[in-house]
């Protein structure tokens, strides 16, 4: 299921033409993305969580080269699936 | 991390931002994953512009161990969840770290310092040295030193700065973790639990990383040289044992960050010991391992039991010199405080440092009155007032300077009709005046009440004056004996009943004034 087949799968759902999902989307994502941007964790009760983790920094070794690198920490957005959808999924 | 966000936070803005209802956001957003859901079931897959992909991975089968009871247990192919978040949503989270670029290790030498680093973390220490286990969670910090140092200089500075960066963060989050540099993915992963358990002396340790790159560069460098290739492992197990002394020293200290630079004195100083411990063992040859080790360990040890006095050599004595130091400057102080108090004391007492009782007293005993007389007309004043005290004494004592006293004395009855008040005044104001002349002692003076009261004694007319219009009482005083406290003699003297209303063309008499010795303030 892509972008296009989402958004249409939701503007059925929600009875609402597929441009006004698209917004709405739209805003969502937006804010979504603001909350996590300050670094905090998001739980949707039945879907998951999302959560910012931070990696360490790390040494890696090009193989073919043998070049060590050091890898700088970073930021990551982690989601851990609920039990719920994991039992969905499970059936 | 910092904080939780709950969904309803979100949905609050979206219906804000949207202009519509938080009903209809709420069942927007319900929606919006229960199609993410059934997307999933579905199709596997569901990928969402600027948000991510969510996926189902199908995990095969493996091979476990049952953490608690040891067993071996098989672990089924199942299928999870896997969100990737799209490139947008991460660089917006990854924007306090967007800074930080990937750097590349270059030296010869170090590799070799490096992987002698990388051993212990891959074999664990045996059980048979206890206090090394228990440190050993602290581990990697070491190993970031070293890779520290070996990094071409020119990057150094880079890594520094990521490195105060990332300490800043630390301080920030409590719960993350320091960086542990592991040479391959797998460690990272195991190891991931155990930097948690050293995150309370992991700020120290991010402090020390950039100072001491010189000695450990040296550490690095005369390890690989002394040592062959084939004592590795005691080296590496030397390095660590300088790790958990660095630890040991470290963890007491605790470091609130006020203290972190004293921690980073402790750690520079921690290396000079150690790369004695190591130069011994490469003279001692591989098969000691195990003995300069527990002699290490056991350095690390009291270290760790006794935090002050082993954990910095040189900094005990500056701590020891300082006490002592302000210990004599309070004594001093508190002394000299005390001293100041029992002086204040004691001049209050004896009203020592007030000149102007002082000289009231000193006037009141030698000089007498007529030098105190106030205004500026009292030369007038001194002849009749030096020569009433001598006629006095001719009345009350022998004399001692004969002086004529009726004609002076004539004056004071001939007022004594106009105003009988300050004649009255007068009688007693001259054995007061005696009294100052001479000595105390005379029985006469005593036996008399004395007007405490008064600063001043009327002692006879002066002048006349005749009040002008818009004059009052007090500014007739001013002016003419220089203060308009002097009006209440003028009042007292001329029997004012209303002294605020006075009639313009009224004469008034002014008193002759003469200080009153026995006048107590």
């Amino acid at each position: 299921m892509n972008n296009k087949e989402f958004i249409t799968a939701l503007a059925a759902r929600l009875d609402m033409p597929a441009q006004d999902a698209q917004k709405v989307l739209a805003t969502f994502v937006n804010e979504f993305t603001d909350v996590l941007g300050e670094g905090c964790s998001l739980t949707v009760s039945g879907f998951g969580c999302f959560e910012v983790k931070k990696k360490l920094e790390r040494i890696v070794v090009n193989p073919t080269t043998k070049q060590r690198m050091l890898v700088p920490p970073k930021l990551a957005l982690s989601f851990k699936p609920s039990n719920l959808l994991k039992d969905k999924i499970k059936e | 991390m910092e904080r939780k966000a709950v969904l309803q936070d979100l949905i609050d803005a979206i219906a804000t931002r949207r202009g519509v209802p938080k009903k209809r956001a709420e069942q927007y957003i319900r929606t919006l994953f229960e199609v993410v859901r059934e997307g999933l079931l579905t199709d596997k897959f569901v990928k969402i512009k600027g948000f991510g992909t969510f996926k189902l991975v199908t995990v095969s089968e493996r091979e476990s161990v049952n953490v608690n009871t040891g067993e071996r247990i098989q672990i089924e192919s199942h299928t999870k969840v896997s969100f990737v978040p799209d490139i947008t949503l991460k660089d917006v989270i990854n924007r306090p770290f967007a800074h930080f670029q990937t750097v590349v290790v270059s030296d010869d030498t170090d590799l070799t310092a490096l992987e002698a680093f990388d051993m212990p973390t891959e074999q664990p220490e045996p059980a048979d040295e206890p206090p090394t286990d228990e440190t050993s969670p602290a581990d990697p910090l070491p190993y970031t030193v070293a890779s520290e140092a070996s990094e071409p200089p020119q990057k150094r500075q880079k890594v520094k700065e990521n490195f105060s960066i990332k300490t800043e963060y630390i301080v920030k989050e409590e719960n993350t973790t320091f960086a542990s540099v592991e040479n391959s993915f797998d460690e990272a992963t195991d190891t991931s639990s155990a930097p948690q358990h050293v995150s309370p002396a992991t700020p120290a340790m991010a402090d020390e990383v950039p100072t001491p790159p010189a000695q450990p560069t040296e550490r690095t460098n005369t390890t690989p040289a002394e040592t062959s290739t084939t004592i590795e492992n005691p080296v590496a197990a030397t390095e660590k044992t300088s790790a958990t002394t660095g630890n040991a020293e470290a963890q007491p200290v605790r470091i609130p960050p006020q203290e972190e630079a004293m921690a980073t004195d402790t750690a520079t100083d921690s290396p000079a010991p150690i790369t004695d411990g190591t130069e011994e063992k490469s003279s001692d040859t591989g098969e000691t391992n195990t003995a300069p080790e527990a002699g290490n360990i056991g350095l690390a040890q009291p270290a760790s039991a006794k935090p002050a006095p082993s954990a910095a050599d040189s900094v005990p004595p500056q701590r020891n010199d300082k006490p002592t130091v302000n210990w004599w400057k309070t004594i001093v102080i508190v002394i000299g405080v005390l001293f100041l108090m029992l002086l204040s004391y004691f001049a209050g007492y004896f009203r020592l440092f007030c000149p102007c009782e002082f000289l009231d007293t000193w006037h009141r005993q030698i000089v007498g009155p007529p030098t105190e007389q106030p205004a500026p007309e009292q030369n007038q004043a001194v002849k009749p007032v030096k020569t009433l005290p001598d006629s006095l004494k001719k009345d009350t004592i022998a004399p001692v300077q004969p002086v004529p006293a009726a004609p002076e004395k004539a004056p004071a009855p001939s007022q004594a009709p106009t105003a009988p008040s300050p004649t009255t005044a007068s009688p007693k104001q001259r054995p007061t005046a005696a009294t100052a002349e001479e000595a105390v002692s005379t029985p006469k003076k005593q036996r008399r009440p004395r007007n405490t009261k008064r600063k001043y004694l009327i002692t006879g007319t002066r002048d006349t004056y005749t009040v002008d219009r818009g004059e009052t009482l007090r500014s007739i005083a001013e002016h003419v004996y220089g203060s308009k406290g002097y009006a209440q003699y003028i009042i007292e003297y001329n029997h004012i009943s209303h002294p605020d209303f006075i009639e313009e063309g009224t004469v008034l008499r002014l008193p002759e004034l003469e200080r009153n010795p026995y006048y107590e303030p």
